[in-house]
């Protein structure tokens, strides 16, 4: 969320006692001495930074039990210190109709009312007022005099403050632990997806050299079907050869001899004469996972046999 | 004055994280299909190269079955032989059982392609012999 003071915002005063508002647009909020712990101190150290630093051992001793955020400006030779819980403002915006998101800036009463002098009325029971340097809301009574606070033509303060609406549940630096544990998540993963990408540009091309060292074709599909041409040549070579050896060391009955072996490219035949029987030499050939086409004629038995 | 809330930090880290897990996811994906590939390429050249090697060898089976046929046994055969481009015709008749039997062996341990193959019994110890060789 980006906050950002900008003149023509409506500034509203947030304080408990106000009435509901209907917000339209972006709001500036300047909060109510009541939803603030403020200390004016002097300090030995030369920047903000270094204070803020301290400023939750500052406030240890008077501050209540809760979740604080803290704030620190410096004033002339001294410092603004300021403690506020998150939650209560956020409860307090939204129980008035003030939604986080329409929030331009939101600043304390103290940096904005403080280079004022008299007394300002709020509403019928609270006015504002300086006391010793310090801007504090006190019962209408106790001042006489008070001229209305005029809002509309505040001109915005630079010390403005953004609400950690989780404060109560994470304090901050539990949000940066978190940052870091997801950002170092994040150079672990985009490492590791670096890393694959290379291994798997690496195999790529070691693929194409696979193509080159076996001088293969352009294409897969052109290798698978080269490669599926030449095993069918390959099976069909091998079962000739085992079909043939088979042949010739079939036990033939006495009188019975091969007088013919021939092949043409598909069917294998194999002529066997003497034959007066056929039924053993078929069964032999069963045995060892052929199953010929058989003809018997003037006892020569044909045998074919498709590759 | 802009300042950043840190809830939408840790959102864009978050988001962040996300986008980068499911680019992993893709990578490893494309990583494993890479590898399936490369697996598959290797195992077809290396087949492919092997029977090429075996079966479209021309040059080294033109010189093996010439190697095979100018054998001291076969010499009296009296083999005709017919070399094309694409083929080599070998037909011998009245061969004796012996050279048979040589040229036989030779030719079935050896890894040609044999495309035709006729052996017909003339006598006892005889026999005619054709076969073509494709390359």
């Amino acid at each position: 969320m980006f906050t950002k003071f900008k003149n023509s915002y409506k500034t509203i005063f947030l304080d408990p006692f106000m009435e509901s508002v209907q917000v339209e647009g972006k709001v500036n909020i300047v909060l109510s001495p009541s939803l603030y712990w403020v200390k004016k101190i002097s300090l030995p150290v030369k920047y903000v930074r270094e204070v803020k630093k301290l400023l939750p051992s500052l406030f240890e001793d008077i501050l209540p039990a809760g979740h604080y955020s803290y704030y620190a400006y410096k004033e002339g030779d001294e410092y603004m210190v300021f403690a506020y819980e998150d939650k209560i403002i956020l409860e307090l915006m939204a129980e008035k109709g003030i939604s986080p998101s329409g929030v331009a800036s939101i600043s304390f009463a103290q940096s904005e009312f403080s280079s004022l002098e008299g007394a300002y009325t709020i509403d019928d029971k609270q006015i504002l007022m300086i006391k010793d340097g310090i801007v504090i809301v006190v019962p209408s009574y106790w001042v006489k005099e008070a001229v209305p606070l005029l809002l509309d033509n505040l001109k915005p303060y630079k010390h403005t403050i953004v609400l950690q609406q989780f404060n109560h549940i994470l304090k901050k630096s539990g949000f940066y632990k978190i940052g870091f544990v997801l950002l170092f998540l994040i150079i672990i993963i985009f490492g590791e997806w670096l890393i694959t990408r290379n291994k798997a540009t690496h195999i790529a091309d070691q693929r194409s050299l696979i193509f080159t060292k076996y001088d293969l074709k352009p294409t897969m599909m052109q290798n698978r079907a080269i490669n599926t041409e030449l095993r069918k040549v390959y099976e069909k070579q091998t079962k000739l050869r085992e079909y043939i050896g088979i042949f010739l060391k079939l036990h033939l009955a006495k009188g019975e001899k091969i007088s013919y072996i021939g092949f043409d490219s598909k069917v294998l035949s194999v002529i066997i004469k003497g034959v007066t029987d056929s039924k053993k030499i078929v069964q032999a050939l069963q045995r060892k996972g052929i199953y010929p086409q058989t003809r018997l004629k003037n006892s020569v038995l044909t045998l074919e046999i498709t590759l | 004055m802009n300042r950043l809330n840190p809830l939408y930090v840790g959102l864009f880290l978050l988001l962040l994280l996300v986008f980068f897990i499911m680019k992993l996811i893709d990578a490893k994906e494309e990583l494993h299909e890479e590898k399936n590939l490369y697996e598959k390429t290797l195992q077809t050249a290396l087949d492919t190269s092997a029977l090429k090697k075996a079966f479209a060898n021309k040059t080294k089976e033109k010189k093996e079955i010439l190697r095979i046929l100018s054998h001291p046994v076969l010499k009296s055969a009296n083999i005709k032989k017919e070399i094309t481009s694409t083929n080599i015709h070998i037909s011998v008749k009245n061969m004796d059982i012996k050279a048979l039997n040589y040229f036989m062996g030779k030719l079935l341990n050896a890894t040609f392609n044999i495309t035709m193959l006729q052996i017909k019994k003339t006598d006892e110890n005889k026999a005619t012999l054709e076969v073509k060789i494709k390359w």
